[in-house]
């Protein structure tokens, strides 16, 4: 029984990937920047169905895990997210190493020479752009300086224009964007990232932060309590910024019950933590609350006491500015 | 001699899984006739050559129409989309005949395999749609549609086409799926837009 029902939940997803991509088509065959990418949103979802209806299948065999792997590829490939769809095409190798070439060879007819055009095109590309190139190289998104990240940035804006599905390039324009204090167009970039990934948690927890900068008081305010439901088991890192939202609400209005919000969201981001890091920026962020339930300003205290010393050391010593500390312990989660 | 079948294209919306081919109809109606508006009158006529495994190949008309009205009732700004497709002007236009060819292998599924429902679709790897999705054992329609070259040009999609100057050869899609362990049967559904032929062949077992 269990098994039958397996299949069928097999069957489901199969058709919503199917339903994705046929849409997905009709929104190419119109052409336009906006169809393009609303067509590259659904082939980022038809991907993810296909790992769904895998997912269901508990004892798939090889063959229908490189298919699947295949398929995954496409969707990316046409999707244009060069960097996502070379993580499938490494699945896809690995698979046919299990299944081995004499099968596996037939398979890759048509998803080959397409990924290996994709991957040519993009490494052209990516080649002119010698900011970004340097910067995902080093994976420090962020030049150090402003001329160099509006340098970047220019770049970055180019290279979507042909990969508008890349979510790691909305990722950059975003990061990008917010150092050059552009919160509101930002704010759009991190809207794309999360349209293509909805399920990446950095997306999701950066975006907490950056509404309360780019968006309206009401608006930001609406968007954060949205989340508040997913929290006990959305990760560290979604507590830690909805955390940080909240304190940065909590001076809009509302003080009291924004300031308790984010204690409880940096208690159950402490319960999910997996790391070092991780945990101490929640620490840091418990302590600011600390702070200002007391009506104190928060001092370089909070970083030492959260084993933060290297943050304390760059700093001038006394009172730090909060939005500081929370830019602080926000970078500390992103790195 | 020649078998023929009329096919309202509404009917589609009932054969089918309604949100996997009401995609592919507005490219129909946007490919077959072109740019010209003379062969843009109903019905349109395929001729089909029809082959099932050993078999000895038949002669199919499929003669499909439409009901503008009907059709717009159950997918929303139909006409105005068939409208911008054919306007065309796109540099994504390829997508156009792909497109329509799965609508026109959705008739010929409906047509010649009565009682198949697609149950997927894939791009990554052939075939395109399926009718059976069980792992290991796959069973569907490999598509594909050309605007020009009539029955040549899709016998070389279906057979491959042998090395000439300037180009390597191909191989045909037929052989391709009789190559695959994980496909346990194959047909093929081509189409081509001018003249308006096409072919529906079981290559598999």
């Amino acid at each position: 029984m269990k098994g039958a029902a397996n299949v069928d939940i097999y069957q489901a997803h199969l058709m919503s990937s199917s339903k994705l991509k046929m849409k997905a088509l009709g929104k190419l065959a119109e052409g336009t920047t906006a169809t393009d990418f609303e067509a590259c949103v659904l082939l980022h979802e038809a991907a993810r169905s296909e790992e769904a209806a895998l997912a269901s299948l508990p004892m798939a065999p090889a063959e229908t895990r490189l298919a699947t792997a295949i398929e995954l590829c496409w969707c990316l490939v046409a999707g244009r997210d060069p960097p996502g769809a070379a993580t499938a095409w490494g699945e896809i190798l690995r698979l046919c190493t299990v299944v081995g070439s004499k099968n596996a060879q037939p398979m890759l007819s048509r998803i080959e020479p397409l990924y290996m055009r994709a991957h040519d095109d993009f490494v052209k590309r990516l080649s002119k752009c010698k900011g970004l190139a340097a910067a995902r190289a080093s994976r420090v998104l962020v030049p150090s300086s402003d001329s160099e990240a509006k340098k970047t940035l220019v770049e970055v804006e180019d290279i979507l224009k042909h990969y508008p599905g890349a979510p790691s390039l909305w990722w950059a324009k975003y990061r990008l964007l917010e150092h050059l204090h552009r919160v509101k167009e930002a704010w759009d970039a991190l809207l794309r990232a999360r349209q293509l990934e909805p399920q990446r948690a950095s997306f999701l927890a950066t975006s907490l932060l950056l509404s309360v900068r780019a968006r309206s008081a009401t608006e930001a305010s609406e968007y954060v309590a949205s989340i508040r439901s997913r929290l006990e088991s959305a990760g560290a890192e979604v507590c830690l910024f909805y955390a940080l939202a909240m304190i940065e609400l909590a001076h809009k209005g509302a003080r009291e019950e924004r300031l308790a919000a984010a204690r409880d969201a940096a208690n159950a981001g402490l319960a999910q933590a997996g790391s070092t890091s991780m945990r101490n920026a929640l620490l840091a962020a418990q302590l600011l609350l600390v702070a200002l339930d007391h009506g104190e300003k928060p001092t370089l205290d909070i970083f030492y006491r959260a084993d933060l010393g290297d943050i304390a050391a760059s700093m001038p010593a006394g009172i730090v500015a909060l939005s500081t500390v929370v830019n602080a312990v926000a970078s500390l989660a992103a790195a | 001699m020649t078998t023929s079948y009329a096919y309202a294209l509404e009917q589609l919306l009932t054969d089918q899984e309604h949100d996997l081919v009401a995609d592919t109809i507005a490219p129909v109606l946007a490919w077959v006739p072109g740019k010209t508006t003379k062969r843009a009158a109903q019905p349109f006529v395929f001729e089909l050559e029809h082959k099932l495994s050993t078999a000895p190949a038949k002669t199919v008309a499929i003669h499909l129409t439409w009901d503008v009205a009907k059709l717009q009732a159950r997918i929303p700004g139909l006409a105005a989309h068939a409208e911008r497709l054919k306007s065309g002007g796109s540099a994504q236009r390829e997508h156009v005949p792909e497109l329509a060819a799965y609508g026109l292998a959705f008739v010929a599924i409906s047509v010649l395999m009565p009682g198949v429902r697609v149950l997927a679709f894939r791009k990554g790897l052939a075939p395109d749609l399926l009718f059976d999705v069980t792992p290991g054992a796959f069973k569907g329609v490999e598509v594909a549609g050309r605007s020009t070259g009539g029955a040549a040009s899709l016998r070389g999609v279906r057979d491959g086409t042998p090395q000439t100057a300037g180009k390597p050869a191909t191989l045909g899609k037929a052989a391709q799926l009789v190559a695959r362990a994980d496909v346990a049967e194959a047909h093929i559904s081509l189409w081509c837009a001018s003249p308006r032929v096409a072919i529906q062949q079981k290559v598999k077992p």
